[in-house]
């Protein structure tokens, strides 16, 4: 009897071990959900899986493609025969483990920012959720400014971020290379390099002066004794050497164990090529550590039943330090916290967290609603408009704040507000006002939030620096604000623009936006995507492309409609009559909170979520809700999560 | 300028070298002594994009129509493939290419190519080089690196380059060495020249560089010990730190052995906050760098890549950064436009005398060299990349068919037209690396012409 890939998935749930794949299951699999479209004769999109049996029957790529089509759920077509979720994991692991034997290189595009909401909302909200969540054991590359602090400010900086309409602080993203690594020891060498150049002046060891060390020198007290051309310095010298520079750059002591391999390497180094190489060299260690360049988060102790590590103190205070803050991690290491229980942990996110919004609270409004990059948007004002999108971006920012720092219903107030921001002095010159529809002769008042008609404004989204910074060069960009409400409100997905498409719409000075905009509707190609988009980006032909509520375009009564579809969820598709309607409806949903949910989560463990978090999101939504929408409520419930907390070697 | 003697610079250089890195350098170089010729590569990438009508010769016609993107402006609108004499009587250089008039017999301007994939806009980014959509960022391999894998020298590729922030040491914009892997180009001259030359200048006594071997062998052992505790992706990460260290280790104990004489020093220059004094010293490093057998890859960017190319060239007395002079927001945008292009071909040629002047197996350097200037933007300020204009200078030892030689390539979509991808993939052919392809095929012209191959009309 020929095993069948449902055959021994029974066997694999009986016996709960992880099921490798033979060739015997694979073949069957693909022959069950694809050589029905990729055989010799039909071919589907040049590609033919007829007679592959084996990994070597096709090359690395068809098989990355086929992992990735599967994970992303874009294959097999919705209408065809589904696997089923275990038959395509074991599908997706047994490509992966053959990809890696062969010496090849998997990208997994699930760990991308971007690709979050891939994973199923339902099995994260509506099911049974997993008893123990963590995340994987990582090393999370230093933002930069984080590495000017381990790297007392010297030098050049060898980190950026990267680019792009995302959450960038992935741990995922970043890795040190060769030309960083380059940079980085450029820099440690320099600054040891001034810290010990002292000489003997009348039996006394001076530093060159000039900076914050020992009378005035660059050179730190500890270290003159090591300096000495002719006295050899005391182990209690050297330690307390080594002992101030672990200090200043990782903000602890060596251990034991580091202490003494440390000092092997300035006796080694001493004995071949001099004293002051040796001490050189020692000093150097602690800027170039792992640790002097990634957050180290490992974990300490014995594995628990569910194969998971919890941080260690000092891990767990260092984590909610560069999570939350952009400051030197030394005040937070001081401070007073039971970092051994959630309520400590939550209690102590707390305390960070006092006083005003702190920036990197606000930066993940900033990255969330993306609308910073209305400044990077050139536009040629019509009508002798004064312009400056500078000025709206700060408006808007202020909005958020002032919401953030109210900390009542955050959510929805964002997305509902009918106040505004136009007091900024330069806006006020350059026409920032009437771009909000406020009278000629309006003037501002510090600090003054102003209301605006509730039928044409609603929150962020209708702000002027929002509608700006998703629009073109000479229009409204309906596609890329649909398809930011497709991702952040409702938690959908759009596949990649196929590289192929060259996406533009016809020119026609006589034709509406929406008009021009036909084509696509009419190409079951481009529908096929741009139904998910399209619908929900329409509504904000209430404004025109420099953020201007109007009535009419080209003389006629402006079309404003669209429509909420496809989120599988009878009580949220509806038709709306504009953009105010849509995020007014969309606002009241829970789904649009569980997903604002997930992206905070993202922002705030700079990774995506998967389902055995599960637990931490659903606890996360539920503190949301009972707070009355409090951000910081919010937050200190992420971070005092056993996702944030627990590290497990595999998962 | 103090130039470096190629000959002497061998006699330096200790053929009992252990390090593996100098071994290589050193039998190349002595292989070139023999007569097998080694293989050089300079890009210039300037902003800002670099018309068609300021490389087309004066004398030879140049039909064009609308751009099928953005009517106000023209594209080459060729039916068949023009190649033509640059030198015959007829024919001028155009006034942006005049600094380079010494050197027509090398050059080839190539028109016509197109590199719709990319995606137009200010700038291409890393699409320009790679021959892929500009959207997704450093998304794999840029020619330039891709040519510097086939022959690495002491450094496999460098990249140095200007922004609009003076300010800035090193930036990231139009060159990958990999997915994601972006090539470092380094915007202050005097860092580039420490990174460089620094060791070699500074004598690189014995016990610094040893220290510094002692030191990158204990941090391999330190990162070693915390890789053990990680999983497979992330382990990955602590490997690539490790590994540089030990690359970095590798090519330090050769530059021990480079004679510090060799290398001219620094000037004020390297320290100004001037555009052009910045570029002019980028220049004499990439000579020094291609001279002293450094690298035989050089990256010049000037403004390439976003938010790069809105540089102010103040040094030439202008007053407006390149996205006015684009937009032709200013009086005399076009005089002003050629003025900056004649800087950027004064430099190239200083640089091929500078290579001239140097021998090398039976001829010079310059003749086993192959410049390579265009735009990140293409072929305008807002480029729609239907067409991409490229100087090529020498002809890599004639491993191309280059030289004294204009060529137009028939129009997008029509038969014979060809992109830029086909030039790149003319690049890896002449360096010993042979593919079909490079970067990402346009869909749009598939079945109307061969996407495939390198441009017959160039490789040898």
């Amino acid at each position: 009897m020929k095993l069948t890939l449902f055959d021994a998935l029974v066997v694999k749930a009986f016996l709960l071990v992880p099921m490798s794949l033979g060739a015997t299951e694979v073949s069957a699999v693909l022959e069950r959900y694809c050589t029905d479209c990729h055989d010799a004769a039909t071919k589907k999109g040049g590609l033919s899986l007829e007679g592959v049996k084996k990994y070597q029957d096709a090359p690395p790529t068809v098989w990355s493609a086929i992992r990735e089509k599967i994970q992303l759920r874009e294959m097999p077509p919705k209408k065809k025969l589904q696997p089923a979720t275990d038959e395509k994991q074991s599908l997706v692991t047994w490509i992966e483990q053959s990809l890696l034997a062969a010496g090849e290189h998997i990208e997994s595009k699930l760990d991308l920012p971007n690709y979050g909401n891939y994973v199923d909302h339902d099995a994260l909200f509506r099911a049974k959720a997993h008893p123990a969540p963590a995340t994987l054991v990582r090393v999370w590359r230093h933002r930069p400014e984080a590495y000017e602090r381990s790297s007392a400010g010297a030098g050049i900086q060898p980190f950026s971020m990267a680019p792009g309409h995302q959450f960038n602080d992935f741990s995922r993203l970043y890795a040190v290379d060769e030309s960083s690594a380059e940079i980085i020891l450029r820099n440690a060498q320099q600054l040891v390099e001034t810290q010990t150049r002292a000489k003997l002046e009348n039996g006394k060891m001076i530093g060159e002066p000039g900076g914050a060390g020992a009378g005035g020198s660059k050179t730190p007290g500890p270290f003159l004794p090591l300096l000495h051309p002719e006295k050899a310095a005391t182990s209690a010298e050297i330690k307390i050497a080594i002992d101030w520079q672990f200090h200043q750059c990782l903000l602890r002591s060596p251990t034991e164990e580091e202490f003494s391999r440390v000092t092997g390497l300035l006796e080694r180094v001493s004995e071949k090529y001099g004293k002051l190489n040796g001490v050189r060299a020692a000093l150097t260690v602690p800027l170039l550590m792992p640790e002097a360049v990634y957050r180290l988060e490992l974990g300490a102790g014995k594995l628990d039943e569910f194969g998971r590590r919890r941080l260690a103190p000092r891990e767990i205070r260092m984590a909610l330090h560069y999570t939350l803050l952009n400051t030197q991690p030394g005040e937070t290491l001081g401070k007073k916290a039971d970092l051994d229980t959630r309520e400590g942990v939550g209690a102590f996110v707390g305390q960070l967290l006092e006083g005003d919004p702190k920036p990197r609270v606000l930066r993940f409004f900033d990255e969330y609603f993306d609308y910073e990059k209305a400044s990077g948007v050139f536009k040629e004002p019509p009508d002798k408009l004064p312009f400056d999108a500078n000025s709206l971006v700060r408006d808007t920012r202020k909005l958020i704040q002032s919401i953030v720092t109210e900390d009542k219903d955050v959510l929805r107030t964002l997305l509902t507000t009918t106040r505004t921001y136009a007091t900024d002095g330069n806006n006020y010159q350059r026409g920032g006002p009437r771009i909000y529809g406020l009278p000629y002769d309006w003037k501002p008042r510090d600090g003054e939030l102003v209301e605006l008609p509730p039928d044409q404004r609603a929150g962020i989204l209708t702000q002027p620096a929002w509608l700006i910074a998703h629009s073109g060069n000479f229009d409204n960009d309906p596609v890329r604000r649909g398809k930011w409400i497709r991702e952040r409100l409702l938690g959908g997905t759009i596949p990649d623009l196929p590289i192929s498409v060259d996406a533009v719409v016809p020119e026609d000075k006589a034709k509406t936006l929406r008009e021009r905009f036909e084509v696509i509707r009419k190409s079951d190609y481009c529908w096929r995507c741009h139904q998910h988009m399209n619908p929900l980006g329409m509504p904000f032909e209430a404004y025109d492309h420099f953020g201007r509520f109007r009535t009419k375009e080209l003389k006629r009564p402006v079309e404003t409609s669209g429509a909420i579809t496809g989120t599988g969820d009878a009580g949220i598709d509806s038709t709306v009559s504009d953009a105010v309607d849509m995020i007014r409806r969309l606002a009241q949903q829970d789904r649009t909170q569980e997903v604002f949910v997930r992206y905070a989560f993202r922002y705030f463990l700079g990774r995506n979520e998967i389902t055995r978090d599960a637990r931490t999101l659903q606890e996360a939504n539920a503190v949301y809700k009972n707070s009355g929408g409090s951000m910081k409520a919010l937050i200190a419930s992420l971070l005092s999560s056993d996702s944030f907390l627990y590290r497990a070697p595999e998962l | 300028m103090n130039r470096p003697n190629r000959r002497s610079f061998l006699k330096t250089l200790s053929l009992g070298a252990s390090a593996p890195v100098l071994g290589t350098l050193v039998s190349r170089l002595h292989a070139g002594e023999k007569g097998i010729k080694p293989r050089r590569f300079v890009f210039l990438v300037e902003g800002n994009g670099l018309p068609a009508k300021h490389i087309q010769p004066v004398g030879i016609a140049r039909k064009v129509q609308p751009n099928l993107r953005n009517p106000q402006v023209e594209q080459s609108a060729e039916d068949k493939l023009i190649d033509v004499q640059l030198s015959a009587p007829k024919y001028q250089l155009p006034t942006s290419l005049e600094p380079l008039a010494k050197f027509r017999d090398r050059m080839t301007i190539v028109q016509g190519l197109s590199g719709r994939v990319c995606g137009g806009g200010h700038s291409n980014d890393y699409g320009a080089l790679g021959a892929y959509s500009s959207r997704a960022g450093a998304k794999d391999i840029t020619i330039d690196a891709a040519v510097a894998r086939q022959i690495p020298g002491v450094f496999q590729h460098v990249a140095l380059g200007i922004s609009v922030n003076a300010n800035s040491d090193v930036i990231y914009g139009c060159s990958a060495s990999g997915p994601d892997q972006k090539v470092p180009i380094y915007t202050n001259p005097k860092l580039a020249y420490d990174m460089l030359f620094g060791k070699i200048i500074a004598g690189n006594p014995k016990g610094e560089a040893g220290t510094q071997a002692m030191l990158l062998d204990y941090m391999a052992d330190d990162i070693k010990r915390i890789e053990t505790q990680l999983p497979r992706d992330e382990k990955q990460k602590l490997q690539q730190y490790r590994d540089a260290f030990q690359t970095i280790a590798a090519r330090q104990s050769g530059l021990g052995e480079i004679d510090p004489r060799r290398i001219p020093p620094a000037t004020e220059k390297y320290n100004s906050k001037v555009e052009t004094s910045r570029l002019e010293s980028h220049f004499n490093l990439a000579a020094t760098a291609l001279i002293t057998g450094m690298t035989n890859v050089v990256t010049l960017a000037s403004g390439a890549g976003n938010p790069h190319f809105a540089v102010t060239f103040t040094g030439l007395g202008i007053n407006s950064d390149l996205h006015a002079i684009g937009h032709g927001q200013v009086a005399g945008s076009e005089d002003l436009a050629i003025k900056i292009r004649r800087f950027h071909t004064g430099l190239l040629a200083q640089l091929m005398e500078q290579l001239q002047a140097i021998p090398e197996a039976g001829g010079t350097m310059l003749d086993n060299t192959l410049i390579v200037y265009l735009s990140d933007s293409a072929e305008n300020h807002h480029s729609t990349c239907y067409e991409w204009p490229v100087v090529l200078l020498g002809n890599l030892g004639g491993r191309l068919k280059a030289g004294d030689r204009f060529l137009n390539y028939p129009k997008y979509g029509l038969a014979g037209h060809r992109t830029m991808s086909n030039l790149y993939t003319t690049f890896l052919h002449a360096v010993g690396a042979p593919r079909d392809f490079f970067g990402q095929k346009d869909r749009e012209l598939e079945g109307a012409i061969d996407l495939n191959g390198p441009l017959r009309e160039l490789l040898a």
